[in-house]
């Protein structure tokens, strides 16, 4: 039963016969049903674009993580792992790097909402799991923290032996984390920032900000040394990042194209696999299928936007979304695009100042001399959601006019306080500045239960209707 | 009690005397509460701090939602509800605000006042990780930024001289509602819950000269008159939670009715501000960064916060001999929700009665609220008997 279910997920036959065994066992651990894995597959043909190699092998590559996660209990001495909203993987990812056959390092949130719950559409257990202990339902907690707490609970993941938590953007994290600590024993390291930039200071991230989280850095590395019981070398890490560095640049090229492409050539329901594999980090097996996937999905897609081919019309209201599209629902963006509206652009994917790809470190070329916790620190402090809330307002009128979209979906995660007035004061700076239609709409990026395709219907179609007449 | 009539009548004219005294020259300087903005760097640059205390009404939260997500803590809405509605005087009469980066909530509540006014709004950076070294220094390099900019708007200079001698004013201010506070302890109280509670508001809006002076009289007269109400049959609570805001009156309302007194609040705008004092020997900056950060009891918000918290409420527990505890939480606070899970696990196992209430600031909270006080407080009344 799993053959045809591997085989959508871009696996040779060779690869299927080597690896079939673990991916087996972990499925059997996961209580995944043969009806599961139909509804994989039906999922997988209807929301997601499988004619793209490039997204197959994607696809590949989390069914392999999806696997050395739920094994790593029992093929692993240390396991570590990572939460949203992390920086990078690559702290805990320069342990597995550095002792692969010991440690096991991941970002399990993500990768069981895109996979057990995008791909199969089962995670609603674990979610009412959470609800059932301290995320109680209808006090909007995040769905990203029910997920972690959930799977601790019924034991969809293994126990890690450290959490590395990001409190350096929002509350509910390093809180819910703090209680996996007191409630499971879970050892938690955090990395934690201030966020006091006041509205005038920019455009460069201010040095006390990058000193203080620097060094929250280098103390959350010597903590996950100590737990896994070696010391990680900067050299490590340096790897680490690096590759990942230009499994961004692969990324940005994609991303640029989309942006300049009509009709769009792919689907922001798929370019949210390869996106997040930023974030999740990869085994150090999946390091280089990571990047051949990333090449060969650009290439296909410039292909296609030659033939002109993408998922509508030519010619279709191109639309700005900010924030996520949802992890675990992939048919509300394919409802968008039916609905005769093409996304060419997220906002989280543009950095200030002037609206880049990829945010200025210099020259590429000399990345490696440069110091890797400060590249983290002032990639994700140039980044949209991280920036002053000030220049995130220039940058996004300025992406706005640049890349002459037709109207803006503000599409906000509910339960979050960090974005969901932001999303409002954007709107409200945007509508002051340009004349295009815009919503902002109040999902649940990654709990598929209470915002669905057919509740958000009414207001999409709303929003299609304002953008198709505005343009006309 | 005359002192605290004086008091009422003096914030009634408070407004109207901000308004004077701005156009006089002097700075108002407002700032979120949570105990994070010392009020001493205000006083000392010749400013007067405000802080934003209000809440408890529907009105303001409703109108924040002009551009606030609902999903933000009423208290934090109203901070902003208030501006757009502008019928509160301390919203309007201000030269500046201070706003410490204490939870998402508050934080985009600054964001909207830079959004949607011209006022200096001024963040202050609070480590969360508050008992580090490396947070400690982080904390009083804010604190040298907030001076710098308070002597930018105030045009006066922070002498070291005159720091001292607010940390001292205020140490006083603290000392005397503190040993208010702790008159409490007794069987019999000598002040009530609602007037304690307009003492600890009053501070925030009043000037402290005058605080201080009116609660040295007020504290003689409670030490000899007799209770101002007899503690016999009435269960004694513990209030906690995130805050209780100035209007906000409904919790003690329901629980002086239905039999009960509130003998101790370890909430934002209670205990928390006034339990400890600043040191005065040394770097004061350094004093002011200690105690603001380190020595004082902390916030849902911080890191590892649960069990100082949870001990910090059995002692309480002990020393004012209270019956049951009742965590007041404002819907969406979500650091408080998850400790309250843990917080009610452990008084439960240490056999202490425990009840979680929640509110929006909306008026229908209040039947649902009253059936659960009044059956708890009655369960508390048979424990004891």
């Amino acid at each position: 039963m799993y053959k045809d279910f591997l085989g959508l997920c871009g696996f040779e036959k060779e690869e299927i016969d080597k690896e079939l065994p673990r991916i087996e066992r972990a499925f059997q651990k996961l209580h995944l049903t043969s009806d599961d894995i139909k509804n994989g597959e039906e999922r997988l043909k209807e929301y997601f674009d499988l004619e793209l190699k490039g997204m197959q092998k994607i696809f590949g590559i989390y069914i392999r993580e999806l696997t050395n996660l739920v094994l790593a209990g029992e093929e692993k001495e240390k396991i570590l792992y990572n939460v949203m909203p992390t920086l990078s993987p690559d702290l805990i990812g320069a342990a597995m790097l550095m002792r692969p056959e010991a440690v096991y390092a991941g970002f399990p949130d993500f990768l069981v909402l895109m996979t057990l719950g995008a791909i199969f559409g089962k995670v609603d257990h674990i979610f009412e799991a959470a609800e059932r202990h301290c995320s109680a339902p209808g006090a909007a907690h995040c769905g990203c923290c029910q997920t972690r707490l959930g799977m601790q609970l019924l034991g969809t993941v293994p126990k890690p032996d450290l959490i590395l938590s990001w409190g350096h953007y929002c509350d509910e994290v390093p809180k819910m984390d703090e209680l996996l600590n007191l409630l499971l024993g879970i050892h938690i390291t955090y990395v934690n920032r201030c966020q006091d930039e006041n509205w005038d200071e920019f455009p460069e991230p201010n040095q006390r900000t990058v000193d203080f989280y620097v060094n929250e850095m280098r103390k959350a590395v010597r903590d996950i040394s100590q737990t896994v019981g070696f010391e990680i070398s900067e050299d490590a890490i340096n790897e680490g990042l690096m590759g990942t560095l230009q499994y961004f640049v692969a990324l940005g090229k994609i991303k640029e194209l989309l942006a300049v492409s009509d009709p769009v050539p792919m689907s922001f329901a798929d370019l949210m696999y390869p996106t997040s594999l930023l974030l999740l980090g990869v085994s150090p097996e999946n390091r280089a299928p990571r990047m051949e996937a990333a090449n060969l999905l650009y290439e296909e897609l410039k292909e296609r936007v030659k033939e002109g081919k993408g998922v509508t019309e030519k010619g279709a209201p191109r639309i700005f979304h900010t924030g996520f599209p949802s992890f675990v629902d992939p048919s509300i963006i394919k409802m968008i695009y039916e609905l005769g509206i093409q996304i060419s652009l997220l906002e989280g994917d543009l950095y200030v100042p002037n609206c880049r790809f990829m945010p200025d470190f210099g020259d590429a070329d000399d990345y490696d001399k440069l110091d890797p916790f400060v590249i983290l620190t002032k990639a994700f402090l140039m980044s949209p959601v991280a920036t002053v809330t000030s220049k995130r307002i220039d940058n996004l009128i300025e992406a706005c006019k640049k890349f002459e979209v037709d109207g803006v979906l503000f599409y906000y995660h509910f339960s979050c306080r960090t974005y969901g007035t932001e999303s409002q004061i954007l709107r409200d700076a945007l509508k002051k500045e340009l004349n295009i239609p815009t919503m902002v709409l109040e999902g649940d990026i990654f709990d598929p239960r209470y915002y669905t395709q057919e509740q958000l219907r009414t207001r999409i179609e709303a929003f299609s209707e304002m953008v198709q007449v505005s343009r006309s | 009690m005359l002192k605290i009539e004086e008091l009422r009548n003096s914030l009634r004219k408070r407004p109207g005397e901000l308004k004077r005294l701005r156009s006089e020259g002097k700075k108002v300087v407002g700032y979120f509460p949570g105990d994070y903005v010392p009020e001493e760097l205000i006083h000392s640059a010749g400013a007067i701090p405000i802080c934003f205390i209000h809440g408890g009404d529907p009105e303001s939260v409703e109108a924040a939602h002009v551009l606030v997500s609902r999903f933000v803590c009423p208290f934090a809405r109203a901070q902003f509800g208030y501006r757009v509605i502008g019928e509160q005087p301390y919203y309007e009469l201000l030269d500046m605000l201070a706003a410490p980066i204490t939870c998402q909530n508050l934080r985009r509540t600054a964001d909207l006042w830079n959004h949607t006014t011209n006022l200096d709004v001024f963040r202050i950076g609070v480590p969360h990780a508050y008992n580090s070294e490396d947070g400690l220094k982080y904390f009083y390099n804010t604190l040298i930024r907030f001076r710098e900019k308070l002597e930018q708007v105030t045009g006066n200079r922070v002498e070291e001289e005159k720091l001292k001698n607010s940390i001292n004013l205020y140490n006083r201010l603290r000392g005397l509602l503190r040993e208010i506070s702790l008159l409490r302890t007794a069987q019999d109280l000598a002040i009530s819950m609602r007037d304690f509670v307009f003492l600890n508001h009053a501070s925030y809006l009043l000037d402290p000269d005058l605080m201080v002076n009116t609660l040295d009289s007020l504290l003689n007269e409670l030490k000899t008159e007799g209770p101002a109400r007899s503690g016999d049959g009435r269960a004694r609570i513990l209030l906690t939670g995130p805050c209780l805001a100035l209007g906000d009156m409904k919790i003690l309302d329901l629980v002086d009715e239905s039999g009960g007194d509130v003998v101790v609040e370890e909430v934002c705008e209670g205990l928390r501000c006034y339990w400890e004092n600043v040191d005065v020997k040394g770097d004061q900056i350094q004093n002011l960064a200690v105690r603001y950060l380190q020595k004082r009891w902390p916030a849902a918000f911080m890191r590892m916060s649960a069990q100082p918290r949870l001990e910090n409420i059995l002692s309480l527990v002990e020393d004012f001999r209270v019956d049951g505890v009742l965590w007041y939480q404002l819907k969406y606070c979500e650091t408080y929700d998850f400790e309250c899970f843990y917080a009610a696990r452990k008084l439960e196992e240490k056999g202490v009665p425990f009840i979680k209430l929640e509110s929006e600031y909306d008026v229908s909270d209040r039947g649902p609220l009253k059936t659960r006080i009044e059956a708890f407080i009655e369960s508390l009344t048979k424990r004891r008997s």
